[in-house]
This record gives C-alpha cells, sequence and structure tokens, in this order.
C-alpha cells in the first residue's frame, strides 16, 4: 500500500512519516479517480472508472483458469431487500451498503468489519422499488452516500464518523423523493440525482460542495417556465411540476471537455400521457452538463411522450473509438425501449441506432434518432399488447464494454412484452401518480423460488453487440429474467449472474461459459474485482450475501 | 354443454344460500370506492392483481383466509414498520372499502351457485378416472393438480372449463415435461422448476428428480393438457353434479 504525499520534497520528518504511514490507508485524490484504469487493483466507483465500461484491467484471471476460481469470504447483509450495491475497494478496504442506508467497511481479503455506519431512514420515505442504495463515492478520507429519505451524508472513510448530513432543499420524502444511486464526484463537488418518478416529483441533479456539503449548482430535469425545453410540456398546466424525470443509475464523466452525463428516467404519469402533451423533455434523455456549472451543454431524447415506462436510466458507456475512419468520442446506449444507440458524446450528435430485442411500437428511427411511433401502439382501457415489456430490451443493471474485443455487452431480456392499460390519475402529494399499469403477457415477472416458463414466453441472454453496426456477435441463453450486470476483465472474461442462483464467467470473445458456481438467489448487482495482497477477487452480491472468490493460493 | 351455462348463469342470479362464502359480503359501492383506493395507490406496489410483492398475495383466498378485516384495516392505515408497507393517510372507513375490494377480487365469480349435488359428484368423480391423476384429501396420485381445497382457490367457470375443454387453461405451474435420458430412458412427469443447466421434476412414479440439462438428449416442455374432456362421458347434470362436488371442496374441515 502507497501512501500518496502531497509535497514534492521529503523533508527527514515527512520521510519517518511516510515510513510510519506505510500501512495506512491513503487519501483518495481526484487525479487517482481520474486516472482508475491505471491502478486496476482498486475499485474507485461505482461503474468502475468515469467511463463506466465496468471493464477490470486485472489479468490475472484468465480464460484458461477461471474455471478454479474459489469462494473465499462471505458477507451476509442483514436486510432481504435487493442488494444491488457494487463495493467501492480501495486499498485492502472495501466499502459497501447494508440496505437502506448503512454503510459497511469491511478487510477485503477476509470479510472482517472495521465498522458500520447507520442512518435511520424516516418513516416517510416512500421509494417504489426497493428499500435500496447502490453504493457509496469516495474522495480524500469521506465517503458519500444519498439516502432514501432525500438526504446526503459525508463520513470519515477511516473511522465512519459522521462529517456532515444534510437534507437536500425540496428533495422530500413525503413528497416521493429518493436517493438511490451511488453519487458522482468531479473535482470538489459530489453529484447525485433524485428518485421518485412514479410520485409525480421534478426530479433534478444537484452538485455538493464535498467539504461543508453546500449546494454549488442544480440542474431540474424538468425545465421551469422561461427555460428551454419548458414548451414540450402543457403551458397553462402545472403537469410539469409532476412530470417525474428522476435519475436512477450513476453517470459518467468526460474529463477533457468536463461534462457530466446523466440518463434522466421516464415523465409522469408513466402510462397516461393524456394530461402532458408534448416531448416531456428531458425525461427518457441523456444530458451532459458542465461539472462546475451544472449548464446543459446538450441532451439527447430517446423516447419523447413516453408511454411506456421506458426510462433512460441506463449507464452511460463511453468509449474512444475510430467511427467510420475517425477517432471518435462515443457513447454507447442499449435503451429500455429497445434500441442501441451511438452518440458522439462531445456534441450529442446521433450517429446509429437500431433495435435489439423485438419493438412494435415504433417502426424506426429517423435520421436524427427519433423513433417513428406507429399509430395505435399506445396504452388504452382494454390493454395494448406493446414489445419490449415494461422492464424494457435492459434496464438499469449495468452493460459492459471491453476495448479488448470492442464489443458491448448487453443483458437483454427476450420475447418479453406488457399489455399496457391507460387509467385516468390525478396527481395527491405521496401517493403513486402512474395512470394505470402494465400487465404482464407471461408468467409474472416477480416470480417465486421456481421458474415454469419457456423460453417463448421470455428470458433474459447476455448479447454482445458489435457497436459499429449493432451486430450480435454472441448471445448466451438463460432461462429466466435478469437483473445482474455484466462485468468483463481485459483478459477476456465476462461475469455476470441471472434469476435461477448462478454465477457464472464466459469467454469475453465467444460466450462460451467457463465457470459457474451456485449463490442460491438472484443476483440484483454487477459483479466488480479488485487486488489485495497480490490476488485478484471477484466480487458480486446475490441474495443479500456478498460472495468473493479467487484462484487458489 | 351450453345448458349447463345457462344454469350456471341464472343460478347466479339467485339469492341462493351458497357454502361457507356468505362471511365476507359486501355492498358494491364499498367494493367499487376500495377499488379506485386501490388501483390509484395501492397498486402501485402491490400490482393490479395484488401479487407483485412476493408472499402477499392480496387476491388469493388461501392468503386472505387467515387474516381478519380488522387485522387489515389496521395494516393499511399504519403500516408495518421497518419495511416498504408504508402508513396511509384513510380512516376505517375507507380502509374498509379497501378491504371489501380485496376480499371481492379473491372471491370474483367463485361464488356462482351450482345446481348440482355433491354426494352424487363425489360418487361419479370417484368411481371414473379422475383420481389416476388428481388427488383429494389424501386419495389419488400426484400427478396432476391437487384438488382438496380447489373449490377455494378456483372460480366455478374455471372448473367447468377443466372437465369440458383442459387444453383451454393450462397454468405454468401445472406444465407437464418429457425427457429423455442419455440412456434412452424417457421420463415424463410434472414441472417443478428449470433453469440454465438443471431441470426439477416429479417423475410418473411421483419421485422428485433433479437432472444436468446437459445429461438429456430430449427436453421437451407438454404444453397440451393429459387430461381428456369429460364433455362426451358426463350429462350435464352429472358436471353440475360433480362441479358442486369441487366447490364443496374448501377446506372446511380436516378429515
Amino acid at each position: 500500500m502507497k501512501l500518496i504525499s502531497k509535497t514534492r520534497h521529503f523533508s527527514f520528518f515527512g520521510l519517518i512519516l511516510c515510513l510510519w504511514a506505510g500501512s495506512l490507508y491513503a487519501q483518495v485524490s481526484f487525479e487517482q479517480l481520474l486516472n482508475a484504469d491505471q491502478n486496476p487493483g482498486n475499485w474507485y466507483m461505482y461503474s468502475g472508472s468515469y467511463m463506466s465500461q465496468r471493464h477490470s484491467r486485472l489479468t490475472q484471471i484468465t480464460p484458461d483458469n477461471v474455471k478454479d476460481l474459489e469462494q473465499q469470504w462471505v458477507w451476509q447483509a442483514r436486510s432481504l431487500e435487493k442488494f444491488e450495491a457494487t463495493p467501492v475497494v480501495v486499498d485492502g478496504v472495501m466499502y459497501t451498503i447494508q440496505n437502506p442506508n448503512d454503510i459497511v467497511a469491511m478487510d477485503a481479503a477476509t470479510g472482517n468489519i472495521f465498522w458500520v455506519y447507520h442512518h435511520q431512514v424516516s418513516e416517510e420515505a416512500r421509494p417504489c422499488c426497493g428499500r435500496l442504495n447502490r453504493g457509496v463515492a469516495i474522495l480524500d478520507d469521506a465517503l458519500f452516500m444519498g439516502t432514501l429519505d432525500g438526504r446526503l451524508v459525508s463520513i470519515d472513510a477511516r473511522t465512519g464518523d459522521e462529517l456532515w448530513n444534510i437534507q437536500v432543499e425540496g428533495a422530500r420524502p413525503e413528497a416521493g423523493y429518493a436517493y438511490t444511486h451511488a453519487p458522482q464526484i468531479v473535482k470538489d463537488k459530489v453529484i447525485i440525482g433524485t428518485a421518485g418518478g412514479e410520485f409525480g416529483i421534478r426530479g433534478f441533479i444537484a452538485a455538493f460542495d464535498v467539504v461543508t456539503g453546500e449546494e454549488v449548482w442544480r440542474f431540474y430535469t424538468i425545465p421551469g417556465p422561461g427555460e428551454p425545453g419548458h414548451e414540450t410540456w402543457p403551458q397553462d398546466t402545472d403537469a410539469w411540476m409532476h412530470g417525474g424525470a428522476s435519475v436512477w443509475v450513476t453517470g459518467s464523466y468526460d474529463a477533457e471537455h468536463n461534462l457530466t452525463y446523466w440518463g434522466i428516467g421516464n415523465p409522469g404519469p408513466d402510462w397516461n400521457g393524456d394530461t402532458r402533451e408534448g416531448d416531456n423533455l428531458y425525461s427518457n434523455s441523456v444530458v451532459a452538463l458542465d461539472a462546475d456549472s451544472g449548464e446543459l451543454k446538450w441532451h439527447f431524447q430517446f423516447s419523447p411522450h413516453d408511454e411506456f415506462d421506458y426510462d433512460a436510466v441506463q449507464i452511460p458507456v463511453l468509449v474512444d473509438m475510430e467511427w467510420e475512419g475517425e477517432d471518435r468520442q462515443l457513447m454507447l446506449w442499449a435503451n429500455r425501449n429497445g434500441f442501441f444507440y451511438v452518440l458522439d458524446r462531445v456534441t450529442g450528435e446521433f450517429l446509429f441506432g437500431r433495435p435489439f430485442v423485438r419493438v412494435n411500437w415504433a417502426s424506426g428511427l429517423d435520421d436524427r434518432g427519433r423513433p417513428i411511433r406507429i399509430e395505435g401502439k399506445t396504452p388504452s382501457r382494454e390493454g395494448t399488447l406493446i414489445f419490449p415489456g415494461n422492464q424494457g430490451g435492459t434496464n438499469w443493471y449495468s452493460p459492459s464494454f471491453s476495448p479488448e474485443t470492442e464489443l458491448f455487452y448487453i443483458p437483454t431480456w427476450l420475447n418479453y412484452s406488457s399489455n399496457y392499460v391507460k387509467e385516468p390519475d390525478t396527481y395527491v402529494e405521496g401517493e403513486t401518480f402512474t395512470g394505470g399499469f402494465p400487465r404482464s403477457t407471461g408468467p409474472t415477472i416477480r416470480t417465486r423460488n421456481v421458474n415454469f416458463g419457456t423460453n417463448d414466453e421470455g428470458h433474459a441472454a447476455i448479447r454482445a453487440f458489435n457497436p459499429r453496426n449493432g451486430e450480435i456477435e454472441w448471445q448466451f441463453n438463460m432461462s429466466d429474467f435478469t437483473d445482474a450486470g455484466v462485468m468483463t476483465t481485459a483478459s477476456n472474461v465476462l461475469f455476470s449472474g441471472g434469476r435461477d442462483g448462478y454465477f457464472f464467467a464466459l469467454d469475453a470473445r465467444t460466450g462460451e461459459q467457463l465457470w459457474r458456481t451456485s449463490v442460491g438467489e438472484r443476483v440484483y448487482s454487477g459483479a466488480m474485482s479488485y487486488l489485495v495482497n497480490g490476488r485478484q477477487y471477484i466480487a458480486v452480491a446475490a441474495g443479500n450475501v456478498l460472495f468473493t472468490y479467487a484462484l487458489p493460493e | 354443454m351450453y345448458r349447463v351455462i345457462i344454469f350456471i348463469a341464472l343460478g347466479s342470479f339467485l339469492l341462493a344460500t351458497s357454502p361457507v362464502f356468505a362471511q365476507h359480503e359486501y355492498p358494491q359501492v364499498e367494493v367499487q370506492r376500495g377499488g379506485q383506493y386501490f388501483r390509484g395507490n395501492c397498486a402501485a406496489c402491490h400490482g393490479q392483481n395484488g401479487d407483485l410483492i412476493e408472499d402477499v398475495s392480496l387476491a388469493d383466498p388461501l392468503y386472505l383466509r387467515d387474516v381478519t378485516d380488522e387485522q387489515m384495516i389496521a395494516i393499511i392505515i399504519t403500516g408495518i414498520p421497518g419495511t416498504a408497507m408504508l402508513a396511509n393517510d384513510y380512516n376505517e372507513l375507507q380502509a374498509g372499502n379497501i378491504v371489501a375490494y380485496l376480499r371481492d377480487m379473491s372471491e370474483e365469480g367463485r361464488i356462482a351457485p351450482v345446481n348440482g349435488d355433491p354426494g352424487r359428484g363425489q360418487v361419479l368423480l370417484e368411481s371414473s378416472d379422475c383420481l389416476d391423476c388428481h388427488r383429494i384429501k389424501r386419495k389419488g396420485s400426484r400427478l396432476a393438480p391437487d384438488l382438496s381445497v380447489i373449490g377455494l382457490i378456483r372460480r366455478t367457470s374455471e372448473l367447468e372449463e377443466a372437465l369440458l375443454d383442459p387444453n383451454a387453461t393450462i397454468l405454468p405451474e401445472h406444465r407437464n415435461i418429457r425427457i429423455v435420458t442419455e440412456n434412452g430412458r424417457e421420463i415424463t412427469g410434472r414441472l417443478l422448476n428449470h433453469d440454465q443447466v438443471t431441470v426439477q421434476l416429479l417423475d410418473s412414479d411421483e419421485r422428485l428428480q433433479s437432472f444436468m440439462k446437459a445429461d438429456l438428449r430430449e427436453f421437451d416442455f407438454v404444453l397440451n393438457s393429459n387430461m381428456q374432456s369429460y364433455a362426451e362421458q358426463f350429462s350435464g347434470q352429472e358436471i353440475e353434479d360433480i362441479l358442486s362436488y369441487l366447490v364443496s371442496l374448501n377446506g372446511g374441515e380436516v378429515q
């Protein structure tokens, strides 16, 4: 473990201090976060690095030896809520979440716990989709976590003592606001967006000073009167004040252009667009904000005037690749709406798009990437059959991009549809504001422990896409749906799980399954990897357990 | 067959003293109001059919049988601390309307009185081949669904359909499976579970078995019913007698 010295020259005293402190936990600078890929033994943030490829540069585990992986240690969270968090590991210390809002620090080599920070969630909190949290952010000596009751907390990374704990202005839990995703650090700010789109919130992304917790800037995901984009909502009603547009997963950051990217959720009421005529910006969009000021630099809307709950709450995956003969800075996006997109991440220009699952609500995309809606494919009183169904062709769980294979790996739902039923709804604070419901067309999504579905009735697959043309290189089928993210490594191993109690490794080049182990419940998180004592570990959460694996010593 | 349907349709308009179910009767206006509350608020988490939260089956009569109206009203109003079930700002009357809606949803269509003789129906059922596949109160086979409390969990119309047109609706949890092992042995049985690599079934000898899919030569879901139609074998009145008997199997007493 290295101690990073802040001064350029050592004094004798400094030298002694360095030698003595050699085993102490190091401060994590913004510089280290920017260069995360150069220090692959650590996993510094939710998606591994700012480009969010969920790709580890560690190569100790290979396609040849992955079958020798052995379970190392486990940790059981005292919560049966969906374990969606990805841990952060820095210099042998792991930080993860015990749902809903505890932060646990443990020895990444053994699982022994150093301390647990507990936040008591207010009884007013009303998250729609799980009392959980997807992880912490780290900078210097501090950790950061958003809470289910609209608070942002900073604690000391060595002791778990609280540094500051603020109620974010306007993020009232009784109105449905909540924080569920791991925050993002940029320079001296911590950035986070609100969940709660099913409760008629007006979503926003805000940045706070890491030292004081003071709010520095705010970007509303629904523009107010006078702001550009406000004209995409009715001008004479308050639909825009309860239009949803939440943020559910951690965004990405481009340091060269100082842009922070965020996927925005669905407009509300989810399944009834009658009271919100217009494209409803910036719902179901990706927004690129100046990280210093929060100013909107560009946006791209995937599903204007969405009626199918097609949140664009996927991880924005940044890739530097040749595109039509030129080096280009791209953003890859497999969207919940069933289309796969390639955008220029500097300008937001739409470069390419095509369906990656069966889509029947749009006949395609026009040359600006706007979906061409098909008449009659809209929720109705009797129910309208739409492909993909409400959970989408893919959803919030992490995809991965491998610079080695240049393939984009998407956990996909196939043969999946919903019958969308529309109902009238009126906004009442604290109550859901969704305007209808989707009916499952196959065996219900939230099945009990057993599965009797055929593949025709819907199943998941991990699909490896060539981002240049959207062609599928290979596909690994599962027998049930999935909520598991995908991680790849520089040695061409892909790790993922599913709903049937297995965690497995595939060859990232071919999709061949190389190793499979029993974890006994659904994998609700994406795997991550770190190095400690010279050994590469893979960690993944399934059920309420965090499992770790490594090669035998 | 149509005589049977007309009989049942007429019967449902009669003020018949139907067995057991009279304990929960709610005015329609309460049910409707409760439905508005439920669909507008509760359904976001519980689902329109009350079945989206694991182990909480609000439309399942077996589930509702074990909880009183008062208990449900208390839960609706005060929530369950430490869980995702929030307190709700309803008064007792409103919460009671939601309970009325849930009980009605779970019993909808089930109470249609049937104009048959359950005693005769039991004789007909036991002397036919029904128990070669089905099981009632520990008599019969485990190869097909157990019918011991079928009157509590299925609507009369569904039972009639199963007798007359068994292929019309087969629930996924009642599927059959046919496999052929590596050494050519064919095994059929009830599909219990399957995943990427394994399948679990109850075979024709009523044994629980698990196989690796990679070890099988053939693996087929049997999506048609093994049950024949009884429309030709029984008269309309006999069908009604059998339905009356099945409807009476509502968990009322232990033998």
